[in-house]
């Protein structure tokens, strides 16, 4: 289990972004982390990831200090897909997929044959598999997410923390990849910052909404994705509309707070 | 494996060429006589083929790291301005008359000079700045146009006779290379490119930013220092040696990449091989394209290298 306990958080020379909050991921959890803009969204998730280190509080790792675990473990059991930056060296995608299994690499020898599978096995269900021998650099934004996603995948861990990892996906891919998120929870816990509501809607199992107070809304995706809560966190009016054929369709429909 | 036979081999056949061209022809039958045992000519020029070597072969994994370290292509291993530090070590020693002191007076004076702005640069930009890539970037820039300007003023105080020695070692001389100064290079060289390819899988980390290392299991602000100072040892350890080498360190790297992929794994060795041949047989244009007198060095790595390598690397990058 991977939690936070009510830590907070302060950029230096900043004001505090977020008191005593605490959130948890379990295997076979799909969470999703919700809010506006500078609400602390990627702060929380690189919180979890060790990344940043809270100035209160605790982020633990099955009750171990996040601090205590040696980053290779961390490594091998909590992978993270940043908000996409493509590489400066011209890397194929074959090598930065590869570069996901870093923890579990030999220092010297060449990967092998079941790290080689891993990966392989990780490209085809991102459907990147075409472009293994293409540069990074020479890939769309949509195609780019793909390859992070499965350069995480590759790592086999047990957590897998994604920054909004569907913002340049077409519809398409989009459903594919939160249809493979879901598989994938089985048996790994998930926590994705995203900003879209109607995924969470269809996919979440648990969301995590910020509010303006700083404290974070929780529970299924129909308790907190109200029109209520969307008023007070979005300042926009939003309604819920339900499929007429009596199926749990639903969808969110945005407009702008002077015209709710 | 094909193609690292094919590059051990040129690397094999480099040595005797370089054996034979120079101001005058040396034939192999004339490297070794019963009478007269081993050839001077062909003794000294073979020493100067190891240097050639080891010198483009530090340069190219110097240029390596810190294009993988920095998070940027153009990046060369005077890019934190390690070049005009060593400049300036070096024209002071020129200026005073050090040479006539002791030989190694001129090179000690330019590691010292390189060595002194590489402390600078990692001082400002840990204490002033974040300690990140673009902070060293910055800082460097800095620091390089600091000693530049400094080394200009030094340069138009020059006597005329003192201004072709300075304008020699500023292009880069393999004539004059001192055997002691050769194997304290081979001497930082050897444990470098070791711990060069252990570490190759970080230096593919770091390359992608500091979040994506530390999530992979890195320290990436201490890989990023240990990895500058080894770089920049490499390239202040060249220029000790030999001067200022333009272009073999910033270019072999992407030729390399360009071939064989981008993986540190799989290119460290070859960065270094490529990038000792690659001066090898600069260094043999050097000195037999003119008789009388030998063109610098820098001058033919960045004339000869530079449409070679723009052909090679508009090329489309080769299928694995």
């Amino acid at each position: 289990m991977l939690t936070a306990e009510k830590v907070s958080f302060r950029y230096p020379h900043a004001n505090m972004l977020f008191q005593r909050l605490s959130l948890k991921v379990e295997i076979g959890d799909f969470t999703m982390l919700l809010g506006p803009n500078g609400s602390g969204k990627s702060t929380i998730l690189k919180l979890l990831a060790g990344y940043l280190t809270s100035c209160g509080g605790v982020v633990a790792l099955d009750g171990r200090s996040l601090g205590t675990v040696p980053p290779r473990e961390r490594a091998k059991r909590i992978a993270v897909v940043t908000q996409t930056r493509i590489p400066a060296l011209p890397y194929s995608v074959w090598e930065f997929v590869m570069m996901g299994r870093h923890a579990h690499l030999a220092t010297l020898l060449p990967p092998s044959q079941h790290d080689r599978d891993v990966v392989r096995a990780a490209m085809g269900l991102l459907g990147i598999a075409h472009l293994a021998n293409r540069p990074c650099g020479q890939l769309s934004g949509g195609e780019f997410q793909r390859v992070s996603v499965a350069s995480a995948l590759a790592a086999e861990s047990e957590y897998l923390l994604l920054d909004e990892p569907t913002s340049a996906l077409d519809p398409e891919h989009k459903l594919a990849l939160l249809e493979l998120l879901q598989k994938c929870s089985v048996n790994m816990g998930i926590l994705m910052v995203t900003h879209d509501l109607q995924s969470a809607l269809d996919y979440a199992k648990t969301v995590f909404l910020f509010n303006r107070d700083g404290a974070l809304l929780r529970g299924t995706p129909a308790e907190v994705l109200t029109p209520a809560s969307i008023r007070t966190v979005y300042r926009c009016g939003s309604e819920l509309l339900h499929g007429c054929d009596g199926s749990s369709a639903r969808a969110i429909v945005l407009r702008p707070a002077d015209k709710g | 494996m094909k193609h690292t036979l094919v590059i051990f081999g040129i690397f094999l056949l480099t040595i005797p060429l370089g054996m034979i061209f120079g101001s005058y022809l040396l034939l192999p039958a004339d490297f070794y006589s019963l009478e007269n045992g081993w050839n001077i000519v062909a003794v000294l020029r073979f020493f100067r083929m190891v240097a050639a070597f080891s010198v483009g072969g530090a340069l190219a994994l110097s240029g390596m790291v810190f294009q993988a370290v920095l998070r940027n292509p153009l990046a060369e291993p005077f890019t934190l301005g390690l070049s005009g530090g060593a400049g300036v070590g070096a024209v002071l020693a020129f200026l005073l008359g050090l040479q006539s002191v002791s030989i190694y007076s001129v090179p000690l004076a330019a590691l010292a000079g390189a060595l002194a702005v590489l402390m600078l640069v990692l001082l400002i930009s840990c204490s002033g700045g974040t300690g990140g890539s673009e902070s060293l970037l910055l800082s460097g820039v800095i620091a390089g146009t600091i000693s530049a300007s400094v080394l200009m003023y030094l340069v138009s105080t020059a006597e005329n006779d003192q201004l072709a020695n300075i304008t020699w070692w500023m292009l880069g001389d393999l004539q004059s290379v001192d055997p002691a100064l050769l194997a304290g290079l081979l001497c930082v060289l050897a444990p470098a490119l070791l711990f060069l390819r252990w570490r190759a899988g970080g230096l593919d980390l770091l390359s992608l930013g500091d979040e994506t290392a530390f999530y992979a299991g890195e320290n990436p602000r201490r890989q990023r220092i240990i990895l500058i100072v080894i770089a920049s040892l490499l390239a202040a350890g060249t220029v000790a040696l030999a001067g200022i080498i333009s272009f073999c360190g910033l270019v072999i790297p992407h030729v390399v990449r360009r071939i064989y992929g981008s993986s540190h794994r799989d290119i460290v060795f070859k960065v270094f091989l490529w990038g000792g041949i690659f001066l090898m047989c600069s260094d043999i244009l050097s000195r037999s394209i003119f008789v009388e007198r030998e063109i610098p060095i820098g001058v033919i790595t960045s004339l000869v290298g530079g449409p070679v390598f723009l052909w090679l690397l508009n090329r489309r990058r080769r299928e694995c």
